[in-house]
């Protein structure tokens, strides 16, 4: 499980040669620019956050074909934000952030090797493809990040 | 196809298809534009991708992944160009990559390749290039939306649509995503030619 840990975590957190991944990408943002919007009706990088730790969530249910536990926010996909716009809303939603991924990491470590190239008892695709899609899902939506940072009024 | 190969062959085409998804929407004259910020236009975005495909994967288990022949500054240069030229140069990288990725077996996936003078294994490798491509994706269609703004057309779940979605229980692999895009932003591909490698 060691390279599928290694693919999520490249793809968060960990220092990695394609550069700046998801969690790199909101160091040191600021709750304004995090609310920052670059047109009417388009996404913040406050609501690509908790989109991205609502799509960890997703895989990691479907990983563990869980019945236990609900994404602690209301509703599915994208969640409005901010709903307070403060430094404190806004820690508690990387916060979720970090939660969604550790508890996805820990599923990924959990998983056994021949159930790689199976799909859950629900899914529609293998273990091995939610843990690459993911992965992938976040690099999207950083290289999007770094680009609302760019344009945001500091 | 083996499993393992075939799950990373079908993110890079999700991704493949939301970029052309994102481009069928623009003129030729707004593939070009830079932004207020004085970043890359999608054209440069585009040639990069590209040009990073087109390298690593020609000759893929037998070469260094950083060609002589890349220019990587280059791809970066302010150029005009139409949509078709644009899209000729994308299928140039694309079919590098899937071409290599199509020859490929589970079996293959622990041996060596080489980019820049550095060993890896060929899943280490495909691993680096769908995180490099997702990321400039992204990029591209944050910026075709930025262009398009009103006018646009949603590549994913629709804004208020997710509570239907889910509801219908639908197939969200990689593969029917890709057959999503496909249908809804039908695009001409550019006819087949020569890659320069």
């Amino acid at each position: 499980m060691n390279e599928l840990l290694f693919l999520v975590d490249s793809a968060y957190n960990r220092v990695s040669w394609h550069g700046t991944n998801l969690r790199g990408s909101i160091r040191g943002v600021s709750p304004r620019q995090a609310a920052w919007r670059p047109g009417r009706g388009r996404h913040n990088i406050w609501e690509l956050v908790v989109h991205a730790a609502y799509w960890k969530y997703v895989a990691w249910r479907r990983l563990t074909s869980s019945s236990r536990g609900s994404f602690p926010l209301d509703g599915s996909n994208w969640f409005q934000r901010p709903q307070d716009a403060t430094l404190a809303a806004w820690r508690s939603d990387i916060a979720l952030l970090e939660q969604m991924h550790r508890t996805l990491r820990s599923a990924v470590a959990e998983l056994n090797p021949r159930d790689l190239n199976r799909q859950p008892a629900k899914g529609k695709t293998t273990k091995r493809a939610l843990v690459t899609g993911v992965a992938a899902h976040d690099l999207y939506h950083a290289g999007q990040i770094q680009l609302l940072k760019r344009l945001a009024p500091r | 196809m083996s499993p393992h190969v075939e799950a990373i062959a079908d993110e890079f085409t999700r991704y493949k298809a939301l970029g052309e998804a994102a481009i069928a929407q623009l003129d030729d004259d707004e593939l070009g534009l830079i932004g207020s910020d004085g970043g890359n236009s999608i054209v440069a975005i585009v040639w990069h991708v590209a040009g990073n495909l087109e390298s690593r994967f020609a000759d893929f288990r037998t070469s260094d992944g950083e060609k002589p022949w890349r220019d990587r500054d280059d791809e970066f240069v302010l150029r005009t160009v139409t949509k078709s030229a644009l899209l000729e140069k994308w299928e140039r990288g694309w079919r590098a990559v899937l071409a290599a990725i199509s020859e490929l077996t589970d079996a293959d996936l622990l041996q060596p390749v080489t980019i820049r003078r550095q060993q890896l294994r060929i899943d280490q490798a495909l691993q680096r290039s769908l995180a490099h491509t997702a990321y400039h994706i992204g990029q591209i269609v944050f910026l075709a939306k930025q262009i398009r703004s009103g006018g646009w057309r949603c590549l994913s779940i629709p804004l208020g649509g997710s509570a239907a979605h889910n509801a219908r229980g639908a197939d969200e692999s990689a593969k029917a995503h890709t057959r999503m895009l496909d249908q809804s932003h039908s695009i001409q591909p550019p006819p087949t030619t020569t890659s320069s490698s």
